[in-house]
């Protein structure tokens, strides 16, 4: 179990890290989500022992691990760009910190080998990081920490270099190892589609600030704050005039997914009309943007026979699932 | 953090902290009291008396304005030769490019001593090529080849090394579409050149021209060995001064020298600063070569290459080929005859011949070692922790960078010509390890500019996975930093001990008889009239310029910096 009690970081005199408390549960797939530059490879360097923290406490399985360095925290990295040592094979890459720990030859043999069967690159034993591709690099980054029998292993954008094919596969290879081996991940990304299919529960960071936590489900259907709202997943924000035509509240900001704003068929009473100024043909589905009231408005549909005629300039009617709406106080 | 509250820091390092801090206040900072102490107040009182003898002195006064003389002239030869060069090589087709590649590199190899006393050899009085002019003008006196003309002509040719790394490396970077832009747009392909192109290159045109200007205003062994008896540059004055027992003009004398180099070196910054132009284009086109239309102006061109291909050539190739004669071929023949090995078993048999080289490479090998420990600790450390104290103790050891070698020298001797506290009240001048010293100091900041880049191509995450698996800092530094740097710490360890196999600025101040080493020998065998010395002279040059030749070869292959 990972703990953050009133963590905050500084840079300089810059909060970069505003006070934050999380608690990680063993054995969970969390997610640190936010734009580039929110704070969440700073929340894991902290964790790792890389970055100091300007107040609050860490703690990892019950130790106060705040004031020791991270060499001693027993607490694994994947780096985003693996960090493999480019001069050492396979094997020395993932036997390095049982070396550090002055393990025998004959454990380190047994563990490097049962690791890299387990990561499945066992054939690229001898290889150097150079020889392999970066799904194969991926595997052995996180071999090298599993070897150390670490519980914590964070994962700093570890996909990002991946093509989309790999990336996919990754994903799954990671789920599977983490399910497999119990380990506690910690998984950065600012990709929110990685971090809904991957993670058990996710925290989304805005410039230093924990925005919400929560499972994927409950950041999606439910968010907390309209940062949330629109970052996690596609939102409408509704203007005023289709706000007014639906008899919303002011004082507030109405949001609503794409999905839950649908076509409806000619002489509906309660649709309203709207014209299509552009299409997105995205496969199985077709996104169209569509203009009511002078306001954008988006939805999605079917790629079939319905999609198939919808062209700029046609005039359609909606409709806006009512109680699909995300309503939000709106301070200004 | 401080330097002194690194923290946990291991009784090793400690040590090793307190050495190099002795290292820097006793090598650099009490040398440089020194020679200010000496220049203005060398009776105990503030004086500026040396400033007015200098001022009156007629020798040092035509020092001074053969020193500017040179230096000018130099500027402009170099160039014209420089730029003629490299648009030989990259932007005009001329037939034979890889020859005249070849014969443009060879100053890299041909260097300080040993290509002054190759010239000297060449051209001196009893030089093959004097002999072949003599034969074809009778009334051509031995001494031709003397004075300001000499030092020119040898700077000219010897000093184009800064053209065909630096200008060359410049065009390359050109975005050729930018030269088919501007034709394009009408230019012809000269108005492209003008227009386009010698933009992008000035910046590095001028700082080509300010390390000309550095290297002509310290000119050192080229003076010596072809200016003559008569011919003085300040350089050489100051060491003269010191042989005088006038330590406060000689101080004095080096620092004005000091200061110039210091306003070069300033200038450099500058232009290294803001005179680079970033190309826009993500997808550069390489410069193409272009053929001269004019028939009458080819011919010129490669005329010109060729020659200037000769001029560079004919003392290297004598050179090795007089290596292989019977020293009584030295100062009879134009070719030798005959060919033998006997000059190179004198060398490696005679304890005499041999000393010097066993000298250099004893001497050469310590700085080396001293020199990149040094380096290795200091930038090290200023690469893990960036505050004050570290980075006093990088400035520090940088400082001899800004410094001229005869600078250094002086304030060496004296500080250590007398017992002092610092080295346990002893007296090093005189004695073996002064030189070694002093060739280490000015060895270090260039070994640091190479260590740093090195440390700073290293990816940091490298160390961080480390330190994640557990690994303590001196293990981290053991099994993960130093494999990555070695090569460039070998590459940079084996181009200082080159250097110092021809340096003569800092040996002509600091040798004596317990440590002569091989660049006195080669400026003393340049002197002397015994065909003999003349032969173990060349033996000696061509071994410096075969081991030159497998350095730089060796360097461009594996490359600096790049922390592979």
């Amino acid at each position: 179990m990972i703990e953050l009690d009133n963590v905050s970081i500084r840079y300089g005199r810059h909060e970069v890290i505003r006070p934050m408390s999380l608690r990680i549960e063993s054995g969970e797939f969390f997610t640190l989500l936010g734009p580039s530059g929110c704070g969440k490879t700073t929340i894991l360097r902290a964790i790792a022992g890389f970055v100091p923290v300007a107040s609050g406490r860490i703690t990892v399985d019950g130790t106060d691990v705040t004031d020791i360095p991270a060499e001693k925290r027993s607490v694994g990295m994947v780096f985003q760009n693996y960090a493999l040592f480019p001069h050492m094979t396979v094997t020395e890459n993932v036997a390095f910190g049982l070396k550090v720990a002055r393990k025998s030859g004959r454990e380190i043999s047994r563990a490097v080998g049962a690791v890299l069967e387990a990561t499945g690159i066992e054939q690229h034993a001898g290889k150097k990081p150079a020889e392999l591709s970066g799904g194969q690099q991926q595997r052995v980054a996180v071999a090298r920490s599993l070897v150390m029998g670490t519980q914590v292993l964070l994962f700093d954008e570890p996909l990002s270099n991946l093509d989309a094919k790999v990336r996919e596969d990754m994903r799954h290879e990671i789920k599977r190892l983490q399910r497999d081996m119990g380990f506690t991940a910690v998984f950065v990304t600012h990709d929110q589609e990685e971090a809904l299919s991957m993670s058990s529960r996710l925290m989304v960071i805005n410039a230093g600030h924990a925005e919400q936590v929560g499972t994927a489900r409950e950041l999606y259907d439910s968010p907390a704050t309209p940062f949330v709202c629109q970052f996690v997943g596609a939102a409408n924000e509704i203007g005023r005039n289709v706000a007014r035509d639906l008899g919303l509240g002011a004082g507030k900001r109405h949001f609503i997914r794409p999905e839950h704003v649908t076509l409806a068929e000619a002489g509906d009473a309660d649709s309203m009309h709207a014209t299509v100024t552009d299409v997105d043909y995205l496969g199985s589905m077709t996104r169209l943007f569509l203009e009511v009231f002078g306001e954008p408005l988006q939805c999605l549909v079917l790629s079939g026979a319905a999609g198939r005629n919808l062209n700029i300039g046609k005039d359609v009617n909606l409709n806006l699932a009512r109680e699909r709406i995300l309503s939000f106080d709106d301070p200004s | 953090m401080t330097l002194s509250g690194i923290g946990r820091v291991p009784l090793v390092r400690s040590i090793l902290l307190t050495v190099v801090i002795w290292c820097a206040v006793s090598f650099i900072y009490a040398p440089i009291f020194s020679v200010l102490r000496f220049a203005f107040a060398p009776e105990g009182d503030i004086s500026l008396g040396a400033v007015g003898e200098l001022a009156g002195s007629r020798r040092v006064r035509t020092a001074i304005v053969n020193t500017l003389i040179v230096t000018g002239l130099s500027i402009i030869t170099v160039n014209v030769v420089g730029i003629f060069q490299v648009a030989v090589l990259e932007y005009l087709k001329i037939g034979g490019r890889g020859f005249l590649r070849f014969a443009y590199s060879t100053p890299l190899i041909f260097v300080s001593v040993a290509a002054a006393t190759g010239y000297g050899f060449v051209y001196g009085q009893t030089g093959a090529l004097t002999r072949l002019l003599q034969s074809a003008w009778p009334a051509l006196p031995n001494d031709w080849f003397a004075g300001i003309q000499a030092v020119v002509f040898a700077h000219t040719f010897l000093l184009t090394s800064f053209h065909f790394l630096f200008l060359r490396a410049a065009i390359r970077r050109v975005d050729y579409s930018t030269v088919e832009a501007a034709r394009g747009l009408g230019a012809t392909n000269l108005e492209a050149f003008v227009r386009v192109v010698l933009p992008v290159l000035l910046p590095t045109v001028f700082a080509t021209t300010l390390l000309v200007t550095y290297k002509s205003l310290g000119s050192f062994a080229i003076p010596a060995v072809l200016g003559g008896r008569r011919f003085d540059m300040v350089t050489e004055l100051i060491l003269t001064l010191n042989a005088l027992r006038r330590p406060d003009m000689a101080a004095m004398l080096s620092i004005g020298l000091g200061i110039a180099v210091i306003l070069c070196i300033a200038a450099m910054q500058y232009v290294e600063r803001r005179g680079s132009y970033i190309g826009g284009s993500k997808t550069p086109v390489p410069i193409e070569r272009i053929r001269i239309a004019n028939p009458v102006v080819n011919v010129a061109v490669h005329a010109a290459a060729y020659a200037i291909a000769v001029i560079q050539l004919v003392p290297i190739a004598l050179v090795i080929l007089f290596s292989l004669a019977p020293a009584r071929s030295i100062g009879t023949e134009v070719l030798p005859s005959s060919l033998t090995l006997k000059n190179y078993v004198t060398v490696f048999s005679q304890n005499t011949a041999f000393v010097p080289l066993k000298n250099s490479l004893l001497m050469g090998a310590s700085a080396t070692v001293a020199g990149i420990l040094i380096s290795l600790f200091v930038v090290n450390l200023a690469h893990r922790y960036t505050n004050i104290g570290t980075t006093s103790l990088d400035l520090s050891f940088m400082v001899p960078w800004i410094l001229p070698a005869p600078f250094i020298a002086v304030g060496l001797i004296l500080t250590y010509d007398e017992p002092n506290l610092l080295v346990a009240n002893r007296v090093l001048l005189g004695g073996f390890w002064i030189l070694p010293i002093g060739y280490a100091i000015v060895s270090i900041p260039i070994m640091m500019r190479f260590l740093r880049a090195a440390f700073f191509s290293l990816d940091p995450a490298l160390n961080e996975a480390a330190q994640s698996l557990g690994a303590p800092a001196h293990y981290r530094f053991l099994r993960v930093t130093m494999p990555l740097v070695l090569p460039v710490v070998i590459l940079i360890g084996a181009m200082t001990l080159n250097g110092i196999l021809s340096e003569y600025s800092m040996s002509a101040f600091l040798f004596n008889v317990n440590n002569k080493p091989l660049s006195i020998a080669l400026f003393e065998g340049a002197r002397s009239s015994n065909p003999e010395q003349a032969a173990i002279n060349l033996v000696y040059i061509t071994l410096i310029m075969a081991f030159s030749l497998v350095i730089i070869t060796l360097a461009d292959k594996y490359g600096l910096g790049g922390g592979k």
